[in-house]
Formats: structure tokens, C-alpha cells, sequence
């Protein structure tokens, strides 16, 4: 990447990167200061899908909101159900079943293999590559196959209850599972011999859109961003929710921040959730998946609760305040891309309009969960 | 560095009250309470520290006032209704009912801003409240501190209207440009 | 009343050559399209006709019915001729191609010359259209295509000034000529001339990609940051000429590697 000086007759035009632009994956608006083909000021615009989820979350019961959290992130759906069910688990005090949360794990951790694919997929295509696209649809289509088998939908996933799953899996689920497992296991080295050793990527990726750790503090990015730059920070390891503590997986980090690193913590992070998946699969209990003792009406204990569940994006946290009545009084919603985006306009700064579609796209985002 | 040594930390910083909650149970481990002219000395520090803020967002409290009041005269009530029934028991004649206290004007409710901090090698969030009165929401930015804070609060401005003194650009971030309503206040009617 | 028949001939030519054009686009989109498909696990056209060989005709005739939308605000005669500029140019640089020993419009001395001198006009045509129509990611797209094109016309030039001082003319039906009789005849493989002669070959056919915008050099068009480069505001047939004007400029790239080189 060439240095950039701005020329000196402050010549710049003001470029409207969205809301409708292919490299935008929804309806982010990026207005971009330009001189020539250098950015001198990105400003993200949000809220072009804005629901205001956490209004419904304030005029509905606690079980009601439920199938909302699957429309924030409908990538991966099911942490961000867990999220939900977790806190105000933790609020009512509901004892989940240890099956239940197995089946939490696998299914979320399936689900997390098909969002990376997903943005393997579309972050080659921002590169101008179409053909990877294809090939990962390819492998996400088994993946949803399995996930509709036992949660009955194939996107906006709404399969946790207060006190464990809806749905018990069966044989196939789980045969199906390992041969998946064992599928995309053989088929990842096809990809990084396709994608990852290509030298137009490794062009366009390494050393564009350098991302510093302490950057990373100052603007709250979590996941694979702040992976990326070299901080060891991954909520299924730092304050362990589920059955995550008994697994045995390991969080990648890269040092160098680039665009390159990002690109490389979601490509391990696959094979770190297969390895989860497997071991749940393998000491997978028998017994109930759901609770026995679930209240018919939950109705928490006055005060604030929090729980911060990992996303293939980042750290998702529920903060609710609870009155001790049927609705939450409360209900906030961290959702992760929001603060990786929100570094977006000082990383990109000085940097060429295709380089800093790289870095967009190297942040993984899904806007819905952003303008919530 | 632990949690205990961040309280002391944040104690010496002047804070209202700092308490250790149980992680499991609430999710967070240390809870916060600041007034707003304490908030940059209390987030400075939790800069210097090196945590990463993970967000800001509001809590409206109207009404807590007329349900506290309602709780105590309750309270009260019971505690009369309490010792009237001790003395029937005893054979006594009961005390005549004490005059109910007139109490005045309800205190103004509160708008609470609450703030996330998390670290990312140690084991410690850090939730640090404010509270400002219902018609006079300000409370300083923290933006300047963590860039990162300028988003929470634009955020926190949209859905509460909490004015953040301080801040470069508090224009609406996920409300309509020319939003002129806070959907998060408890009197908002659409 | 007497027609000079070298007037009926080219006018033969015209219409033939037009036609040729058309029909080549529509082919290589179809023959790009199956390939990409079974490239990527998919099927591709196959729905209009066996394997889909119809489809390219239903989107001519799809592009021809919809409507020409001129934009508010962009110039309107830009905007217009800009398709016109890219498609004319490539439609005339067929004149001097010779398809074969006697298929050929005009046995131009100067052959080469010509080529050369219509391609560069196609680059002014795209960079009206863009500025014509107002927008900011055509005009970005355009400055790409000028200055990619500019770039990569040097080298190209280059080695096509070694063609010409190997075979003494730039009578491309002369230099066809010249490489009669087997492979070890061909420019490509002439290492007595020039043992370089495939590595100049080598640098045609990467300055040829670029000339013509294909991938890896697709920066103008260049779908995830500059929505659809130069073509962004244009639809039905403007469009739909852009795009034969292209898969012409490739025909003629092809014709070219094929007469001074094979």
C-alpha cells in the first residue's frame, strides 16, 4: 500500500458507498471523502433496518421475544438465541438439563461453521472472486440441512427454550453430523489451496487495513477482530458459559491485524468448532432436553442481569433489568459487529476505495444485527 | 490485577458505591455507582487499566419514586397493622392508628446511564452506573477516552435522549436523521 | 442505374460482420456462462433451448424491449453516442481482419496501423459514458480504463513493432501469408528472428486481457466496489451495446493473436 498525502488543493468528492451497494451486504450507507481513489473520511451511516428490537423486547413476555433474537444476527441465530435463554436462565435461576446443553453446543457451533463459510464465500466475492462463493454454499447447504432436521428452520433459527431445546436430535442428526465433519474436514485443504495460497488474495489482504490491539480496546471490537490483532479474548474461554469448559478447542489468534489475519483466525476457527462438535457428538449424555421445573409464566427476580455468549462475530452480551413482572423492564442488546464497524471510519482513513472494501469485508459484517 | 484491586482503585476515585456481585448469578462482577461528575475520573482509570468498553446504554426509571413510596407506606401499614394485632392478642386495647406522615412532593424519577466495561485478560466486568435527573439528562461524554464510547452514546442519546455533554457529533446514529423522540423512555407513546 | 459492386461487397461486408459480432457476443456469454457454471458446481443456462443455446437470443431480445433509461441530470448526447463510440470502432476494425485467403473487406496496407488506431478510440467512448451519465463510481471505473488501458497499450505496442519488423508489413493478410505451410512457420516459433518471440507472445496476451478489461484485469467493471463500473447507469440495449462492443474488442484481441502470431 502506497503512502497517501492529500494533494494540496483539497480537492474531494463525496462518494455514497450504499445503502445499496453490492459490497455492502445489506443496507449500510458509508459516506466516503474522497480524493481521487484515496478515502480521506469514512462515516458509516446505520439504521436503515433499525427495529428497535429492544422496544419489543420491552412490550412482550420473556418467552415472547424469544424468536426476535434470530433476526438480529441470521447468520448465526442460534448464539444469539443462547445469549437470550442464557440471561434470563441466570435471572429466573432455571437449572438446564446437561443434554440440552450439549445439543446447544453442537447445533450453535454447526451454526457457526456455516456463518464462516458464508463469509468466506462473500468476502472472496468483495474481492472480485466468485467461484469460492459456490463451493461454500455448496458445503452450508449440508449444514442447514442438518440444523432444518432438527430445529425446523433454516436461517432465523429460534430452537432454545428457557430450560434447555425444543426438539430432541436422532441417529441421523448425529450420523449426519460426522459425515459432515469428516466432509469438510477433506475439503478445506481445497480451499486454502484455492483461496488461501492465491497470490492475488494474499495481494490484496496482507498488510491492507492494519487493525492495533490497543485500537481494538479503545473501540470494544471482540471476535475474530480482535483475534486478528494479536488479543487472546474469546467469551467460550474467558468466562465459560454451557459445556464449553469441558471442551477441548483452542482460540487462533494472529498477531499481525491485517486483513490476512482476520481472514485466517474465521478459516482455523472452523476447524476449532468441528473439533467442539465432534466431542460434544462423542460424550453426548442421555436424559431430558428440557427442564423439568420451567416455570409456565417466568417472572425473574427484581435486578440487572448479564450474560455474554461468543458469535461467530464477536462477544454478544444481554444486559436485562427486570422489574419481577412478565415483561422485561429492560433489555439491552451488545451486539458485536456494532463496535467492530464503529472503528471502520479511523482504520479505513488513507486508504485506496478496493482496500478498504478488503477491510469491510475482513470485519464480517450482517447488518441487521448492527441497527437491530 | 483482580477485581478486588480495580474496587479499591475505583474507591479511592470517589465513587458513590462499589459492591462485588456474585458473577454466576448476575454477570457482572463489579457494580458501580457514580455520580456524573465522577464518571471520566472513574473511566480514565479503567482506561489506564486497559479495559475495553463494551457498551453504553440507558435505563428509564419512572415511577421507582411513587413505587418506593408505595413500598414504604406499605411497609409502614403492615408494621401498624403488625404491633395493632400483637396488642388485640395480648389484650390490650390497640394504640390509635398514628397519623399517616404527609410526604410531601415525590422526588424527581432518574435516568441511569450504565456503562460496560470488560478486560481482556482478566476476569472482571465492571458496570458503572450513573444516575441524572428525568428533566435534566446530562452527563459528560466519555468519547475522549474511548473512541469507541462515540457510537454507545449516539446510541444512548436516540433512545433516551441522555444528553452527552462533551461529545463531537450527537447527531441520531440508528433513528431517523430528524428524529426529534427517545422510543426508550418509559412516557414515550408512539 | 449502376451500383459500383465494391459498394454492394463492403455493404455485404457490413451486415455480415455486424452480424458476426452480435451473434459472437451472445456465443461467448453462453459458452462463458456453461463454463463458469461447470466450473462451480453449477448447471448454468439450460432452460431456453437445448443446453440453454437459446438463452443468448432471449436476452437480446429482452435488452432490445426494455427500456433506454436516460437519468435526470446526465448528459444526454454523451450518454447516447458513448455505446455507439465503443461498438463502431471494434465493428471497423473487422474491415482489414482477414477471415480468410479471399474473406476480407479491405486488404489494407496498413492493417496493423488501423487496429490499433480504432481500439484506442474505444476507450474514449467508455470514458464519455461514464462522464456522460453523472455518476461517481462510472467515473472512477472510467479513470481505471483509461489509465489501465494507456498503460498496458505500451507493451502491446511493443511487441507488435517486433511483428512488424520480423515480417517487413503490416499487411495483415501478408503477414497470414508469410506463415503458410506448418506450425514451424509461425510467428510464434520464428527464433531466428528473435529467440523472445513466445515471451513477446507471452506479454501480448497479458497486455490483450488488459486491453479488453477481462479478469484478473477486470478493475473497471469491478462489481463488489464499483457496482458495475462504467455501465452503472445504463440499461437495455445501451447497455447491451457496451457489452457487444466489448465481446467484439475480445474478438478482434483473438483475431489479431491469431493472424500475427499462428
Amino acid at each position: 500500500m502506497s503512502a497517501f498525502v492529500q494533494s494540496e488543493a483539497n480537492e474531494t468528492f463525496v462518494l455514497n458507498l450504499g445503502p445499496q451497494h453490492p459490497a455492502t451486504h445489506g443496507v449500510l450507507r458509508v459516506k466516503l471523502t474522497m480524493d481521487g481513489e484515496y478515502i480521506v473520511e469514512a462515516e458509516p451511516v446505520l439504521g436503515y433496518i433499525h427495529r428497535m428490537h429492544e422496544k419489543m423486547g420491552e412490550n412482550r413476555t420473556w418467552a415472547q421475544f424469544l424468536p426476535n433474537t434470530g433476526r438480529m444476527d441470521y447468520l448465526h441465530a442460534l448464539a444469539f438465541n443462547h445469549g437470550y435463554v442464557a440471561v434470563v436462565e441466570r435471572a429466573a435461576g432455571i437449572e438446564v438439563p446437561e443434554r440440552a446443553e450439549y445439543l446447544r453446543v453442537i447445533t450453535s457451533e454447526l451454526n457457526r461453521v456455516s456463518s464462516h463459510l458464508l463469509w468466506f464465500g462473500a468476502f472472496i466475492l468483495d474481492l472480485g472472486g466468485f467461484s469460492p462463493l459456490l463451493y461454500a454454499f455448496d458445503d452450508r447447504e449440508h449444514i442447514l440441512d442438518l440444523l432444518e432436521s432438527v430445529t425446523g428452520s433454516r436461517l432465523t433459527y429460534c430452537y432454545f427454550r428457557f430450560g434447555g431445546v425444543y426438539n430432541d436430535i436422532d441417529a441421523d442428526f448425529v450420523a449426519g453430523a460426522r459425515a459432515f465433519i469428516k466432509r469438510l474436514r477433506d475439503r478445506m485443504p481445497m480451499y486454502h489451496n484455492l483461496v488461501t495460497k492465491n497470490i492475488i488474495l494474499m495481494k490484496r489482504l496482507q498488510d491492507v487495513g492494519p487493525i492495533s490491539a490497543e485500537m481494538c480496546r479503545k473501540y470494544g471490537a471482540t471476535g475474530p477482530v480482535c483475534r486478528g490483532s494479536g488479543i487472546n479474548f474469546d467469551v467460550r474461554k474467558h468466562e465459560p458459559y454451557s459445556i464449553y469448559p469441558e471442551m477441548d478447542f483452542d482460540v487462533p489468534v494472529y498477531e499481525h491485524g491485517d486483513s490476512m489475519a482476520r481472514y485466517m483466525v474465521r478459516m482455523d476457527e472452523i476447524e476449532q468448532s468441528l473439533r467442539i462438535v465432534e466431542q460434544a457428538l462423542d460424550k453426548l449424555p442421555e436424559g431430558p432436553v428440557m427442564a423439568e421445573k420451567v416455570p409456565k409464566i417466568i417472572k425473574p427476580a427484581k435486578g440487572d442481569y448479564y450474560h455474554a455468549v461468543e458469535t461467530a462475530r464477536g462477544s454478544f452480551g444481554v444486559r436485562v433489568v427486570s422489574d419481577g413482572t412478565n415483561t422485561p423492564y429492560r433489555l439491552k442488546l451488545r451486539s458485536p459487529t456494532f463496535s467492530n464497524l464503529s472503528l471502520y471510519g479511523e482504520a479505513c482513513r488513507g486508504m485506496l476505495l478496493p482496500d478498504a472494501l478488503a477491510l469491510m469485508g475482513s470485519l464480517d459484517l450482517v447488518i441487521p444485527e448492527i441497527d437491530r | 490485577m483482580n477485581c478486588a484491586a480495580i474496587k479499591q482503585k475505583l474507591s479511592a476515585v470517589g465513587v458513590e458505591a462499589i459492591s462485588e456481585t456474585e458473577y454466576a448469578r448476575k454477570g457482572f462482577a463489579l457494580d458501580v455507582q457514580v455520580a456524573p461528575e465522577q464518571l471520566v475520573a472513574a473511566v480514565s482509570l479503567l482506561d489506564a487499566e486497559g479495559f475495553f468498553i463494551e457498551a453504553v446504554t440507558g435505563v428509564d426509571w419512572l415511577g421507582e419514586q411513587a413505587a418506593l413510596r408505595k413500598e414504604t407506606e406499605a411497609k409502614v401499614a403492615a408494621e401498624a397493622k403488625a404491633k395493632a394485632d400483637a396488642a388485640t392478642a395480648a389484650g390490650e386495647e390497640p394504640p390509635p392508628a398514628e397519623p399517616v406522615a404527609e410526604q410531601g412532593e415525590l422526588p424527581e424519577d432518574a435516568l441511569e446511564a450504565v456503562y460496560d466495561f470488560n478486560h481482556y485478560e482478566s476476569f472482571c466486568r465492571v458496570t458503572i452506573r450513573t444516575r441524572m435527573p428525568r428533566s435534566k439528562p446530562e452527563v459528560p461524554s466519555i468519547s475522549q477516552i474511548y473512541p469507541g464510547a462515540n457510537w454507545h452514546e449516539r446510541e444512548t442519546h436516540d433512545f433516551f435522549g441522555i444528553n452527552f455533554v462533551g461529545h463531537p457529533y450527537l447527531v441520531p446514529l440508528l433513528l431517523p436523521e430528524d428524529a426529534d423522540f427517545h422510543p426508550l423512555l418509559k412516557d414515550f407513546r408512539p | 442505374m449502376y451500383v459500383d459492386p465494391e459498394i454492394i461487397r463492403l455493404l455485404a461486408f457490413l451486415v455480415g460482420v455486424i452480424a458476426f459480432a452480435a451473434l459472437n457476443a451472445a456465443y461467448l456469454v453462453w459458452l462463458e456462462r456453461k463454463e463458469a457454471a461447470h466450473i462451480q458446481r453449477r448447471i448454468g443456462p439450460k432452460e431456453v433451448g437445448p443446453f440453454g443455446l437459446l438463452q443468448p437470443l432471449v436476452d437480446g431480445i429482452k435488452l432490445m424491449t426494455k427500456q433506454l433509461i436516460v437519468p435526470a441530470g446526465v448528459d444526454p448526447v454523451l450518454f447516447k453516442i458513448a455505446p455507439i463510440l465503443v461498438m463502431v470502432p471494434a465493428i471497423m476494425s473487422f474491415v482489414t481482419i482477414p477471415f480468410s485467403e479471399t474473406l476480407v473487406a479491405r486488404n489494407l496496407d496498413i492493417g496493423l496501423l488501423a487496429i490499433f488506431a480504432f481500439a484506442s478510440v474505444n476507450v474514449l467512448g467508455l470514458l464519455l459514458g461514464a462522464w456522460g451519465s453523472r455518476n461517481k463510481y462510472a467515473v472512477i471505473s472510467a479513470a481505471r480504463v483509461v489509465s489501465q488501458n494507456v498503460a498496458y497499450e505500451i507493451p502491446m505496442l511493443v511487441t507488435v513493432v517486433t511483428l512488424v519488423m520480423i515480417t517487413g508489413t503490416m499487411n495483415l493478410h501478408t503477414i497470414v501469408m508469410q506463415q503458410q505451410g506448418g506450425f514451424w512457420h509461425w510467428n510464434i516459433f520464428n527464433l531466428s528472428a528473435s529467440p523472445l518471440m513466445p515471451v513477446a507472445f507471452l506479454i501480448f496476451f497479458v497486455c490483450m486481457l488488459a486491453e479488453t478489461n477481462r479478469a484478473p484485469f477486470d478493475m473497471a467493471e469491478a462489481e463488489s466496489e464499483l457496482v458495475a463500473g462504467a455501465f452503472t447507469e445504463y440499461s437495455g440495449m445501451g447497455f447491451g451495446v457496451f457489452f457487444m462492443g466489448e465481446y467484439a474488442n475480445i474478438v478482434i484481441g483473438a483475431s489479431m493473436a491469431t493472424t500475427g502470431r499462428f
